[in-house]
């Protein structure tokens, strides 16, 4: 069930001041607004670090664990100063952050939903769309321009929105309280053992065919 | 070989450099304002060497191209500056509350830049900016750029600008010229001893007294500085600039150059006043310093204890100085129950959301810094963990900063 204004403004209270339970937002959103308009969710701003794809002599993004990944070596940060803009050319995609540092307890999950007027202007916005319980941080917005033309982001704009929702059996603290960035980033993909093990037969398949091949 | 050709080329040159810098991103506009005005002092040399290419054998080529190989001399590595503080390896959140205090306590509109150098100790680029004197510069170590436990060390740099902005060392040049002379007629036996050759009737030795003298005035004179810049970040960050100074600097060497108070003066100075305001620091040992000594003959260390004791005697009025320039520019200074507010919220690994002070924050970090070392049960955990508060405590200054844009 989703929170209610006036339940999701008390929690941003008692999360911001510190109360493990509640959900902190930080800056914090206009919760009289909130209260008053008595919409179920709060707005989100964009944040002041932008990541982009680069060219460079790497082959290609890798989309599956590896010990060495090559995200920094394809990615270039941008900082852009409150009130400024992050041109976004058409078929270009950027990450971004929002600028309000996200943190549910474990009874809380969440989603971000991008701004329709944006989504009008041909500004696509997809994060990693659904927060779990025990997220803290700043939440990475992927953010392509599939219209026509050029589009002005400015550092600190109504970029998004956030709606929370119970997790039924969620309980306890946090997961942890050492994670959580300020700056967008490509992240690290986490191991899969199952497609070890796939990569591995498909390897060991090919090999057997090669030495019939020799025989 | 032309002179004129060769000097019309380097200044070619220069500006291709400058117009190659300005092309690329400028996370901040100081950055961009002073290489605008470089490439007007450039442009200025320009026309000069037009002119002075007129006129046949004329001197004033010579001190064009003179003068030209000069400023190139001395903008070149003003260049490397300000590239280096355009590299995202900067924290730039930290800029505009730096630049708030600044702006407070310089009482005017200085342009603050903020670098990481490739060097390891911090500093306030040299005053001998003729061309950007309403820029401050300032150099952190590359290495610890991203280091928002750091940023006190920031404010002491900027101390440097604020003790040349208001003519301090003019004022303070005065009373300690005062005071080394008295300090040297108290001692006239031991300076007979030490200095032998005086003889006050004897032509090319009467003036081995005056130029000690002279000496002492002139380290006492940066010894003070050194100690204002002290107080200056002490009085803006609390007990982190401690903290951040003993980070960079501990356990120190053993010797210690005449032009800078030893480290155990420096922080008994802060332990002193510290105490007046009812507040405890950590000791020099605590800090991990360890002794140092000056280097030197007998005849040196007489002059430069000379002129140690007659900095002792105006440490007070130099804190007074501090507080006033605080008073009257309305700067906040840090206050324990907020930093432990903050410090509350740091824990739970949440950023401060109603910050009303750097100092604060800064200081709330360093108490967490303290519990991340005790608490954490191994070196990863260690590093994971003051990675995390440095996000945290660079996200809170960005708050402050938002929230003063909003209000």
């Amino acid at each position: 069930m989703l929170l209610s204004a006036k339940r999701l403004a008390d929690e941003i209270r008692h999360g911001n001041e510190g109360e493990s339970n509640g959900i902190t937002i930080v800056p914090t959103p206009d919760l009289a607004q909130l209260e008053r308009t008595g919409e179920a969710s709060v707005n989100l701003r964009l944040g002041r670090w932008f990541v982009t794809m680069r060219l460079s002599n790497e082959t290609a993004v890798n989309t599956i664990y590896e010990e060495d990944s090559n995200a920094n070596k394809l990615s270039k940060q941008y900082f852009v100063p409150f009130g400024a803009n992050f041109v976004l050319h058409p078929n270009r995609f950027v990450l971004a952050s929002t600028l309000e540092w996200v943190r549910l307890p474990a009874t809380y999950a969440a989603f971000v939903v991008g701004k329709s007027s944006l989504g009008r202007r041909g500004i696509i916005i997809e994060t990693a769309a659904g927060v779990h319980p025990g997220f803290s941080g700043c939440l990475t917005l992927e953010i392509a321009n599939v219209g026509e033309i050029p589009v002005k982001l400015v550092a600190g704009m109504m970029i998004g929105q956030l709606f929370v929702q119970g997790v039924e059996g969620g309980d306890g603290g946090t997961q942890s309280s050492l994670a959580g960035q300020r700056k967008p980033r490509l992240g690290q993909i986490q191991e899969d053992a199952i497609l070890k093990k796939l990569m591995a037969s498909r390897r060991l398949k090919a090999k057997a065919r090669k030495m019939r091949e020799n025989y | 070989m032309s002179l004129l050709h060769n000097s019309k080329r380097k200044l070619r040159n220069i500006q291709r450099s400058i117009d190659c810098i300005l092309e690329g991103d400028f996370p901040i506009t100081s950055g961009k304002n002073a290489l605008l005005k470089l490439r007007d002092v450039f442009f200025e040399l320009e026309k000069q060497l037009v002119r002075a290419g007129h006129i046949k054998g004329s001197a004033a080529l010579v001190q064009i191209a003179d003068t030209i190989n000069l400023k190139v001399l001395q903008v070149l590595p003003i260049l490397g500056f300000i590239l280096r503080s355009t590299n995202v390896r900067n924290a730039f959140e930290v800029l505009e509350p730096l630049q708030t205090i600044a702006d407070a306590a310089l009482q005017g509109t200085p342009q603050l830049l903020l670098s990481s150098e490739w060097d390891y100790v911090p500093f306030a680029y040299p005053q001998s900016l003729d061309d950007l004197k309403s820029f401050v510069l300032i150099g952190l170590p590359a290495s610890e750029a991203g280091s928002a436990l750091l940023l006190p060390l920031a404010a002491h740099e900027l101390g440097h600008a604020v003790w040349r902005h208001l003519g301090i060392d003019g004022s303070a040049g005065t009373t300690l010229q005062l005071r080394c002379e008295k300090l040297y007629e108290q001692e006239q036996e031991t300076f007979k001893k030490v200095f032998p050759d005086y003889n006050p009737t004897d032509m090319l030795s009467m003036d081995v007294l005056p130029d000690a003298i002279a000496r002492s005035v002139e380290y006492a004179v940066r010894q003070s500085e050194e100690l204002f810049c002290d107080m200056f970040a002490y009085a803006a960050f609390g007990v982190s600039y401690l903290y951040a100074f003993a980070y960079i600097l501990a356990p120190g060497g053993e010797h210690r150059d005449a032009d800078y108070p030893l480290f155990s003066t420096r922080i008994s100075v802060l332990l002193e006043i510290a105490k007046n305001e009812g507040d405890v620091l950590p000791t020099a040992a605590e800090l991990n310093f360890g002794s140092e000594t000056r280097r030197g003959d007998g005849r040196h260390q007489f002059i430069v204890r000379k002129a140690e004791e007659s900095v002792s005697g105006i440490t007070s009025a130099l804190w007074e100085k501090v507080l006033e320039i605080f008073q009257k520019s309305d700067l906040q200074r840090p206050n324990r129950d907020l930093a432990d507010r903050h410090l509350h919220q740091f824990r739970i690994g949440i950023p401060a959301h109603e910050p009303a002070c750097l100092g604060d924050i800064i200081n709330a970090g360093w108490l967490r810094h303290a519990e991340i070392l005790k608490e954490a049960k191994s070196s990863r955990k260690v590093s994971e963990g003051l990675d995390h508060l440095n996000e945290l405590l660079l996200k809170t200054v960005e708050v402050l900063e938002y929230r003063r844009r909003v209000s």
